[in-house]
């Protein structure tokens, strides 16, 4: 346990931490995205190829006007961001940077991010419910149901992690993967190339691509960005917002990401773990990788329909997790 | 913004908030005629206007700080305008993009045809030019820039 009079500290350094990422993501994202479509992106904010333009991105909103529709419901309209932005300062508390370098560090580390990430729900519903808009409403619907759908498989491939390495506790999870600074942490140096075709990789690496494949739906980027799929439902639950509430869920969208990168680095790729380089820095690689993916991949792919996206998760996803959960306790019953 | 709009700010605030709206130009699209293509054509890869900040992300006006009327407005398009055109929140500025937008251009004896948005709408800066090239919107985001960063924001929002 930490001592009491460190809490604040904790806590400014989170906040800071929240802020800086989602800036530096921000950043990335326009930068990458201007990249994809052979331009150069953000030159002049800044003097130094556009490194102000977050800073801008930042200081513009709270100057504009906070418009609240007059059909809304004025009081949950209004506090929807926030409670959007929450969840994503919390998933940020447990997330252990290095050995001990860690918010608070609890055994249930991992019940709790995919616990407290789900909460973002409630606020795009209580968002799309409020504005009293037809497109936010469907955009909101759409939201939740998939929230509901995606959170299955997150958990599942979760799950196929903390049965692998008998804990929920995010560190120790690092710990258990056995070989350092191969990126394939679960092969088991001494099971050779048996080890590897026969042992628990192949269940980790379906888990891996169920976590990704769910974590994109999960912070509605492309390709599963139906609930604010601008060409059916303008900016789907956040149409009716403007200026700083707009930048909140803007921010709390990028925080997830950030949160899930480390996240995926945490439980698939050794976490801190690595050669030469301190473990922060290679920390803070793994999940740079992560975050450059996930722009990468919403940048370059179409959207799917709606109903594709319902039947992948129920259809594909899910009874995969399942079999994965099997599969992994199966093949860790024989290897005792 | 209930402050901003009453209160004169020191110096160097004023120009630190007023360079953050400079370079944070989200940019509602209102492409109508020939001018959107020259428009779409500024935002591709040979002109790039995301240079200067300018994002043409997003779709709903409530998050959108310049609006840019690019093509001929017929008298049936201009509610349309002026709705959307409301429901962008303040400081907002409008780009009218092409002669017809102008003054109506080369239907201005059209019994259609609207005599220019800025009978309608504030305009901040004017793009001439029939259609106007690529490079012709980079001056005015230019122009539009160098307005926003000597402005009072406090002079602004009193005017409208």
């Amino acid at each position: 346990m930490t001592h009491w009079a460190l809490i604040p500290i904790q806590s400014v350094v989170i906040l800071v931490a929240v802020l800086l990422s989602t800036g530096v993501l921000l950043y990335a994202l326009l930068k990458i995205h201007s990249r994809i479509m052979n331009r150069v992106g953000p030159m002049y904010a800044g003097r130094f190829h556009g490194v102000g333009q977050p800073i801008a991105e930042f200081l513009k909103p709270i100057q504009k006007e906070d418009i609240v529709p007059t059909l809304a419901d004025a009081p949950v309209f209004k506090i929807a961001p926030l409670i959007a932005l929450i969840p994503a300062f919390l998933v940020f508390a447990v997330i252990p940077i290095a050995p001990g370098l860690v918010g608070a560090n609890i055994d249930l580390g991992l019940f709790y991010v995919l616990a407290i990430s789900a909460l973002s729900a409630i606020a795009i519903v209580m968002a799309a419910y409020a504005s009293a808009s037809k497109f936010t409403l469907v955009g909101g619907l759409r939201a939740v149901g998939q929230i509901i759908a995606y959170e299955l498989p997150i958990v599942l491939g979760a799950v196929t992690i903390a049965m692998i390495a008998e804990t929920l506790s995010l560190s120790k999870i690092v710990d258990a993967q056995s070989f350092p600074f191969v990126v394939w942490p679960y092969w088991g140096p001494h099971h050779g190339i048996a080890g590897w075709i026969f042992g628990l990789v192949p269940w980790g690496a379906i888990a891996f691509g169920m976590f990704m494949l769910a974590s994109f739906a999960e912070v509605m980027w492309n390709p599963f960005d139906m609930p604010a799929a601008e060409s059916e439902i303008i900016t789907g639950p956040y149409t009716e917002y403007s200026g700083m509430r707009f930048i909140f869920f803007y921010m709390s969208e990028f925080a997830h990401v950030v949160a899930l990168s480390a996240i995926a680095s945490l439980l698939f790729f050794g976490g801190w773990r690595g050669p030469i380089l301190p473990p922060v820095l290679w920390f803070l690689i793994k999940v740079s990788v992560f975050g450059v993916f996930f722009i990468w991949v919403r940048f370059t792919m179409p959207r799917l329909r709606e109903d594709q996206l319902q039947k992948l998760a129920w259809k594909l996803l899910i009874p995969l997790g399942l079999l994965t959960v099997l599969g992994v306790a199966i093949t860790k019953v024989i290897n005792k | 913004m209930a402050l901003l709009d009453q209160v004169e700010l020191p110096k160097p605030l004023k120009y630190t908030l007023n360079w953050g709206r400079k370079y944070s130009l989200w940019t509602l699209q209102f492409g109508l005629a020939c001018c959107a293509i020259e428009m779409a054509a500024s935002m591709m890869p040979r002109h790039d206007v995301m240079r200067f900040g300018v994002i043409p992300f997003p779709s709903s006006p409530r998050q959108a700080d310049v609006m840019i009327v690019a093509g001929t407005c017929v008298d049936k398009m201009i509610p349309s305008i002026i709705r959307v055109w409301e429901q962008m929140p303040e400081p907002k500025y409008c780009i009218s993009f092409g002669s017809c937008s102008n003054s109506g251009g080369p239907y201005w004896d059209s019994y259609s045809v609207a005599k220019g948005i800025d009978q309608y709408i504030p305009c901040d800066v004017y793009v001439p030019g029939c259609p106007p090239r690529p490079e012709a919107l980079l001056d005015a985001i230019m122009k539009l820039q160098d307005k926003i960063q000597h402005e009072s924001l406090k002079e602004r929002l009193s005017v409208s």
